[in-house]
């Protein structure tokens, strides 16, 4: 049973339920999971709580193109979720930023990004950034604000550089500079005194990292590093990072024994390679051992098959020569006596002294 | 036991109608580390202030010293540590003069708990660490929940960061889920550097701490103070 993931789902008793169904029912066309999510709650299931990313993000129209800029962090409630994570997400040669709810924002992302490869193929020309706008909030008013994504989408194309904010309810803006996000009020208040039109690059691009950095500093929703993207008409740059402005904090203590078991006192101390060497004699020695004692139980046995074969050469010759073939000749009764007698002197002193 | 806080006004944007609802507590974030020693104790706050997403100081320590051996560290919401600091400073010299004598920490600590059941329904939401030492002499940590339960131990971690903070000090003071060690008991030297690289740690993670922290060095010879900074984001 899929469930839409957002950050305010309302509340709502049973009659009230049923009139807001009707007056959403007569707008969107995707509510067919408003009434399972609300039974789910009603049973103690509560919308699973999504990671936002109460960020700072910021676009701005220079004299070549357009400059959009994010922080980095992505939280959950108050823990930060992810301190690198990136919110500069590419369409086609337009490139959108995002704020508000991970998920919501990198399928929104995905999704528009297929359709204008789509759109591009079917019109045989670059798509025009108002295209992927006109596509993004449709998809946000069907679905009525649930969606939790806010971006701004900028991009150059043939009628030149656009710059577009879209809220999570399907509303949008033009205009030469914006800013979304929980941060959005410390970015505005530098993109407000210090924007101007036709600024050059490295104007364009320290005023957004200034403007990102205020977010970053002064909200606790943003933080770590400032991406940036440069769009022009011939091409994107995407800087990321494009500064550290908070580094991870640096350990205390010399050795990073936070991660490795304190010292302890030993009771004997062997340096590692003398145990090593020890361990690999005491490994041979083993071997060894082993090796000549296998060899005694097979010495044993090759001296009791030695004598019992020496016992059945004399007991063979001893029948020869009293056979009725040695009595009728005589030579061949001289040869088996001699072999009879040799086979006993042989099988005689024969003593294993196999110990091990 | 802890505390849930609302939002004080309802979310409008959403469109639903939420009726309007006005909630006294206001969380201001904050966390506190203590490492208590054979002779020494060691706490430690972060020093940012907070309401919701905003900074509202990168400056405001929240130790509080009560007596020359007792130190109180506080956090949640900062009216009502305001308040909670006055009235037990007033209460302290209220006994300092009828006794004519120091208020020992133990005594503190039973004076803590009793103010904050006194106000068990209409709690003061703060999260508060006492340190200081005991009869022997030996360094004692107190933790409190907002209603006044008390407990005593070497090592605690309390605030927005606590539950961040408090696994790591198990495994390296308590030396928990480690195999073989000796216990050896921590040097003050450790503890500092323990407890600075712990706020470094809940500052990647946690957003309501960073900024700087201030540490209270506890001994027989008085109170030391230090100051490092944390990041800023």
């Amino acid at each position: 049973l899929a469930v839409l993931t957002t950050s305010t789902l309302p509340r709502w008793g049973g009659e009230i339920l049923s009139d807001h169904l009707k007056t959403e029912a007569r707008a969107a066309r995707h509510l067919d999971l408003v009434h399972p999510n609300a039974h789910l709650e009603s049973k103690g299931y509560p919308v699973p709580k999504a990671t936002k990313t109460g960020t700072t993000i910021c676009g701005t129209v220079f004299k070549d193109g357009v400059i959009l800029g994010a922080d980095s962090r992505a939280t959950s409630d108050n823990i930060v979720a992810e301190k690198e994570c990136q919110k500069i997400y590419y369409l086609v040669p337009n490139i959108t930023c995002g704020a508000g709810t991970a998920a919501d924002m990198e399928k929104v992302a995905e999704l528009i990004s297929s359709q204008l490869e789509l759109h591009r193929l079917n019109t045989g020309r670059s798509v025009p950034v108002v295209a992927a706008c006109r596509m993004i909030k449709q998809r946000l008013f069907n679905y009525q604000g649930y969606i939790g994504a806010a971006l701004i989408v900028g991009g150059v194309d043939s009628t030149g550089p656009h710059l577009f904010e879209i809220h999570p309810h399907g509303s949008s803006q033009t205009g030469m500079f914006c800013t979304m996000g929980s941060g959005s009020l410390a970015c505005m208040s530098v993109l407000e005194s210090r924007w101007k039109e036709n600024m050059n690059l490295d104007e364009a691009k320290q005023m957004v990292r200034d403007a990102i950095k205020a977010g970053i500093t002064n909200d606790l929703g943003s933080g770590s590093n400032v991406d940036m993207c440069v769009i022009t008409k011939d091409k994107v740059d995407f800087i990321r990072p494009y500064e550290v402005v908070c580094a991870k904090g640096v350990s205390f203590l010399k050795k990073n024994s936070l991660t490795v078991t304190p010292s302890w006192i030993p009771t004997e101390v062997i340096p590692s390679a003398e145990q090593k060497e020890l361990d690999a004699l005491v490994s041979k020695c083993q071997r060894n051992e082993e090796a000549s004692r296998k060899l005694c139980r097979d010495l044993k046995k090759y001296c009791d098959t030695m004598s019992s074969l020496g016992k059945a050469e004399v007991a063979m010759t001893g029948d020869l020569s009293s056979s009725s073939m040695c009595q009728n000749d005589p030579q061949l009764c001289h040869l088996v006596e001699g072999y009879h007698a040799l086979a006993q002197q042989v099988g005689q002193p024969r003593c294993c002294r196999a110990e091990p | 036991m802890s505390l849930k806080i609302h939002h004080p006004v309802g979310d409008v944007a959403s469109g639903d109608g939420k009726q309007a609802y006005f909630s006294p507590y206001m969380d201001n974030g904050g966390s506190t580390v203590a490492i208590a020693g054979e002779d020494y104790v060691i706490i430690a706050t972060d020093t940012r202030l907070s309401a919701g997403f905003q900074i509202l100081s990168r400056e405001q320590p929240k130790l509080f010293r009560l007596t020359k051996s007792t130190v109180l560290g506080c956090s949640g919401c900062w009216c009502d540590i305001l308040t909670l600091t006055r009235l037990i400073e007033a209460r302290i010299k209220m006994y300092n003069h009828e006794h004519r004598k120091q208020m020992s920490t133990g005594a503190i600590a039973q004076l803590l708990t009793t103010m904050l059941y006194q106000r068990r329904f209409f709690p003061y939401y703060v999260s508060n660490v006492l340190v200081g030492f005991d009869e022997e002499g030996k360094g004692i940590t107190y933790s409190y929940d907002p209603v006044g339960h008390c407990s005593k131990s070497t090592f605690v971690a309390s605030g927005s960061s606590g539950a961040l903070l408090q696994p790591l000090l198990d495994n390296q003071v308590g030396l928990k889920n480690l195999e073989g060690v000796q216990p050896v008991p921590v040097s003050k030297e450790k503890a500092l550097t323990l407890i600075k690289d712990t706020f470094v740690s809940a500052a990647e993670r946690d957003i309501y701490t960073g900024d700087g922290i201030l540490v209270n060095i506890i001994s027989k010879d008085g109170i030391v103070e230090q100051t490092i900074p944390l990041r800023h984001d």
